[in-house]
């Protein structure tokens, strides 16, 4: 047995905030029970326990933690700090709890049922009109027209979404609802807002069990902790339940492109093991939703949507709105794809609805509230409004349409003079807003350093409701935490993320896993499983990722003629550097900004070392990989990303790190280094899938290309003959094949051998040869009826490998006599260069536009 | 005097793409609705190049919808809704006696309201997205409404100084001039109109819509052309208790008998666009809309 003094927990570790309720401690100092295991490993471990969850978090974070990481990638804080104190639930109250989200949303879905069925709270005024008549997540567009609702015309009205309607149980709108708690004063959850458009954090939630799980392996088992597994298991079982035509069902998640959200979103996507798309993915034809794949069009059946639903179709959502899918909505009627949530779910979110809600309860569900929520008045009332304006400077207000950019205003924050501006304000329109209770949350433990922390926190749970009606509960969620000792908690400012942990009283099942049964076909080899639009970017991937390698090279090679020479006359050097400038700009089809006795060359190379903003500089090489990479942030494996990352950011911190351009030496070698790794990881890690083939495809086409101009500028055009060997053999060096030559040849560097080298020897890979060769060997492995219309890109490999056996190396290195140029060098590369661009149009032109034919 | 008078109306719109389009998605709002005083008698629309998807449904506003979508490479679209409508030549109740009760009487039993007139009128007293609460605005309809007045005469009134104070004057503002914009500017459209007056009545507690529709091209002899003949018209319908709705055309400084034909009904012009579409391609677009109403 443990004593009352075994149970309290060192006053040097933790002091509760001024908050009247604490999750970890009683008043008296005591540990709640649900925390106990936990309060002993910080009695057992002190601080050095903490240091060693820093330590723990840290690299977790940056192995797992996709949605954190790529925030940090992109030179962003993330919106989140990762925090390892769970926030712990026992059995029982979690049971209550659990009632009381089930409830909800149950309630949230009858009331949807009810705002686009007859709407009988309006007509009966139980809930204002106004509050939803002006809510932009109000969607007109899916209110059935009453008559025709009646006469049952044309299937009842809208299949496949309106299956909607009191009578007409199961509903169909409400998949998943998130709801956020906060502990009051005297200990009891209180319900602060409904998230019902598209709710977000699952996969922050999912990421932050990852992470804790194995930063308190120990603690998590002894807890007996729930899984979450199970949740997901359910919901992708209601996903994938829709009836279609003796197919699979193809389940596609949507999300907007450049949302705050996206990571988090692709980690769902990865977890769940569905296609994460953007808008401009789906088309819609034939009142059918499409994805645009690398196979063609593919049918979509149900989308789960990330994005909100007022955006999804620009034909029938507001005016001047223009992103979204058109005709998705007119799909939708004709019953041929279904929307999880209902795009129309949103108008619930409106905090309108709170002071309604009992009585909404009452109506629909003849039931009590489990969860109260804070209390709230809406000013579209007198008595109300009166009572919200004489209580101004301890309200909260909010705007009844989330949607409007109204942004919480704590009456507390305000000087009499803002309060002033704040009573007109809400006079002026007074439908328009809300006053809510400012309540003080209750404080919870936060690693912040060393030491234990309070903070204010909220809970986002979630429940998941089937077409049965049954209604799951997430047994977890995401808990935030406020960054700042304050009581506010916001979402969109951010702040710390904890797991949360739901304590079994039986000990659950070892392995929950989410991976699909033997004898389903996997996704991965299928082209026409990958969007087209993650084919381009992989293409792009690889051909950015080889620019940014041979960019790397040359600024390498005219760095190591500055800081160590050749050996050769000083003026030599010069004229050979010249020459490597001058080939660099024309390469990469840059204007040079250096002449004889001009600019200083230094600058200039600082200048492609370190200008992002420069056409054909470093920098921006290493941009256009990245973005391109991170478009399709979904396909990497953890490791690829962290190579990604490690690319732009070594880069990034040797730009800080550097005084002069000297200084690039080391940080070129060890880039070099990154981007070799990205291509052997992207090598190991993935299937040899089309999309794969397009990665590879793309690094083929650009290695190809850069390595024809450099040719065509060391060896067919005219060079000076002192400076010949020298260009030869920088020739070589960027095409990284001298040491192969030394090796081959031992001999003299001599222009046919080198073009031997790197175009006829078709075991190095540097080689033109084996470019073509590696491209017609995987382009064949693409699907030939890509959709789209072209001519057949392996005809244009084949003419090419034709052209180049009409000539020896010998015959390519015959000078003019005039001007010791090489024509038949020169016309050879000349037309290689033009097919090889060719062949990037064809595969554009195959693969990633689906706008003429299907 | 005929008991009805029969119209054909023509409403074409033609876009001309400067680059072809592969892929075209379409809403349109042009079957005229029946109405107490109007029978739709048929409704036809042509369409070319032919779509491969046609479909049709009734709007939030009970307002008839077509939806197509062309999907093959095209470089113009004509859309030609044919409809024939009859309306009653009887007289309309706001012509005869009735009480005219006090607005403010009105404006105050407007939110009490219960069961289908909850939304079906109640509806109409909340701003919509182009007709926002403007302090001025509000100020300026007030000036009609002395204490006591009645929403009839109110209005009335209204539309009367609406008519004097702003030029109408076609080409002076775009679909998406704000009231703003048309209050301070003193001129505009029939939609400008229309929306000013929404705005302004709105602000005051009353229930308003906007209606799109059509007037007569060449009156009959003897009669005056109306403004806003040449294309698609626009005015409001006021909820006046007694009457039920009342048309008031700002724009000629009338309530709507036998001349006006009502397409659609929404909260303001946004709701009932003749025809929206999303187009996949490349270019730009030039539109031609042209009108045509004629007696049968």
């Amino acid at each position: 047995m443990e004593t009352a003094e075994a149970k309290r927990m060192p006053g040097e570790f933790y002091r509760p905030g001024p908050s009247a309720y604490d999750e970890l401690l009683h008043k008296d100092g005591t540990v709640r029970e649900p925390w106990q295991e936990w309060a002993m490993l910080c009695r057992e471990g002190g601080e050095k326990i903490y240091r060693a969850w820093n330590k723990a978090t840290i690299r977790f974070v940056r192995e797992i933690g996709v949605s954190y990481s790529v925030h940090r990638a992109a030179g962003k804080r993330g919106p989140w700090s990762f925090d390892p104190v769970p926030w712990i639930f026992g059995a029982s109250e979690w049971a209550g709890i659990e009632a009381g989200i089930a409830q909800r949303v149950r309630l949230c879905s009858a009331i949807l049922a009810d705002l686009y069925g007859d709407q009988t709270l309006i007509r009966e005024g139980i809930l204002p009109l106004e509050i939803v008549y002006r809510d932009r997540g109000f969607l007109r567009p899916f209110v059935l027209d009453p008559e025709r609702n009646r006469k049952g015309g044309r299937g009842g009205g809208i299949p496949g979404l309106v299956n909607f309607g009191k009578k007409t149980a199961p509903v169909l709108g409400l998949s998943l609802a998130a709801v956020d708690l906060a502990r009051g004063p005297e200990g009891r959850m209180w319900v602060v807002n409904q998230r019902t458009d598209c709710p977000f954090g699952l996969g922050f939630a999912l990421e932050n069990r990852s992470i804790l799980s194995r930063v308190l392996p120990a603690t998590f088992q002894r807890c007996q902790v729930h899984r979450l597994a199970n949740f997901f298991r359910t919901w992708r079982g209601e996903l994938e339940s829709n009836p279609s035509q003796g197919r699979e069902v193809r389940v596609v998640i949507l999300a907007a492109e450049g949302q705050a959200q996206e990571f988090e979103t692709a980690y769902l996507a990865n977890y769940l093991g569905y296609v994460r798309v953007v808008p401009g993915d789906l088309t819609v034809r034939d009142q059918k939703v499409w994805l645009k794949t690398l196979g063609g069009l593919q049918p979509v059946d149900v989308i789960w949507r990330a994005m909100p639903g007022r955006m999804l179709d620009p034909l029938e959502a507001e005016a001047g709105n223009v992103f979204g899918i058109p005709g998705l909505f007119q799909a939708m009627r004709a019953g041929n794809v279904t929307v999880m949530n209902h795009p129309g779910a949103g108008v619930v979110e409106t905090p309108g609805l709170h002071p309604f809600l009992p009585a909404i309860a009452k109506a629909l569900l003849s039931e009590e509230l489990i969860l109260p929520t804070v209390a709230t008045w809406w000013c579209g009332q007198p008595r109300e409004l009166q009572h919200v304006l004489a209580n101004l400077p301890k309200m909260v207000i909010k705007g009844i349409d989330i949607r409007s950019g109204f942004q919480t205003i704590y009456g507390s924050d305000l000087s009499d003079s803002r309060l002033q501006e704040l009573r007109n304000r809400i006079l002026g329109d007074p439908g328009l807003y809300v006053g809510q209770e400012e309540v003080h949350f209750s404080t919870i433990p936060c690693l912040q350093g060393a030491a234990l922390e309070p903070r204010s926190a909220i809970l986002r749970a979630y429940g998941l409701q089937t077409r049965s009606g049954e209604v799951h509960v997430l047994p977890g969620g995401l808990a935030r935490a406020s960054s700042e000792q304050s009581f506010i908690v916001s979402t969109l400012a951010g702040g710390i993320s904890k797991d949360v942990w739901v304590r079994s009283d039986t000990p659950p099942p070892r392995h929950v896993t989410l991976w699909k049964p033997e004898g389903v076909p996997t996704e991965e080899t299928n082209p026409s499983h990958i969007p087209s639009r993650t084919g381009e970017n992989l293409f792009w991937t690889g051909r950015y990722a080889e620019r940014a390698d041979v960019t790397a090279r040359y600024l390498r090679r005219i760095l190591r003629n500055r800081v160590e020479g050749f050996e050769q006359d000083s003026e030599l050097e010069e004229r050979h550097e010249s020459f490597l400038f001058h080939a660099f700009c024309e390469v990469m089809l840059i204007a040079p900004r250096l002449h004889h006795g001009g600019k200083d060359p230094l600058l200039e190379l600082a200048s492609l070392l370190e200008d992002e903003t420069r056409l054909g500089s470093l920098p921006a090489a290493l941009d256009a990989f990245r973005r391109a990479s991170h478009e399709i942030r979904d396909v990497w494996s953890a490791t690829s990303l962290q190579a990604i990352e490690a690319c732009a950011d070594g880069w990034m911190d040797a730009r800080g790190a550097a005084k002069s351009v000297f200084d690039y030496y080391a940080p070129l070698d060890r880039l070099l280094l990154d981007l070799t790794a990205f291509v052997g990881l992207s090598l190991e890690s993935m299937t040899r899938d089309a999309g794969w083939c397009l990665l590879d495809a793309g690094r083929r086409i650009e290695r190809a290309l850069l390595l024809v101009e450099l040719l065509q500028h060391g060896l067919a055009r005219p060079v000076e003959p002192e400076v010949a060997s020298l260009v030869c053999e920088s020739v070589l060096v960027i095409a990284d094949s001298l040491v192969t030559f030394r090796r081959r040849y031992r001999r003299e560097l001599r222009p046919h051998r080198v073009i031997d080298l790197l175009i006829y020897v078709e075991n190095n890979p540097r080689s033109l040869s084996y470019q073509f060769d590696r491209l017609e060997q995987f382009l064949a492995l693409l699907p030939r009826d890509g959709g789209g219309k072209g001519n057949n890109p392996l005809n244009l490999i084949r003419e090419a490998r034709k052209d180049l056996q009409r000539f020896t190396p010998e015959q390519l290195s015959a000078q003019d006599a005039t001007n010791g140029s090489r024509p038949d060098l020169r016309d050879l590369l000349k037309r290689q260069r033009k097919r090889l661009l060719r062949l990037s149009d064809e595969l554009t032109m195959a693969y990633f536009s689906h706008s003429l034919r299907r | 005097m005929p008991e009805e008078f029969r119209y054909r109306v023509i409403h074409e719109t033609s876009y001309l793409y400067s680059g072809r389009i592969d892929l075209c998605h379409s809403l349109c709002c042009l079957c005229p609705r029946d109405t107490p005083f109007q029978t739709r008698a048929s409704h036809f629309m042509a369409i070319e190049p032919r779509p491969e998807v046609i479909g049709d449904h009734v709007d939030f506003f009970g307002n008839h919808r077509n939806v197509f979508s062309v999907q093959h490479s095209h470089e113009k679209l004509l859309v030609r809704s044919t409809s024939e409508v009859r309306i009653s030549t009887s007289p309309r109740p706001w012509e005869g006696e009735f009480e005219d009760l006090p607005w403010e009487r009105v404006a105050a039993e407007l939110p009490a309201l219960r069961g289908e007139a909850t939304r079906a009128i109640g509806g109409f007293r909340l701003a919509s997205p182009a007709t926002a609460p403007l302090a001025e605005l509000r100020d300026y309809t007030l000036a009609s409404f002395p204490a006591g007045t009645g929403v009839f005469a109110g209005c009335q009134a209204l539309m009367d100084r609406v008519h004097r104070d702003f030029t109408y004057s076609p080409g002076s503002t775009a679909v998406h001039t704000s009231i703003q914009e048309v209050y301070s500017g003193r001129q505009g459209v029939c939609q400008d109109f229309a929306h000013l007056l929404l705005s302004g009545l709105r602000s005051i507690g009353l229930s308003a819509r906007y209606v799109s529709g059509y007037l007569e091209t060449l009156p009959p002899p003897g009669k005056p052309r109306l403004q806003g003949a040449d294309a698609s018209h626009a005015w409001i319908d006021v909820y006046v208790p007694g009457l039920d709705w009342v048309p008031f055309d700002p724009t000629n400084n009338l309530c709507p008998g036998p001349r006006h034909i009502v397409a659609a009904i929404g909260r303001d012009y946004f709701d009932v666009q003749p025809l929206r579409g999303i187009f996949l391609g490349s270019g730009s677009q030039s539109l031609g809309v042209r009108v045509d109403v004629a007696r049968s």
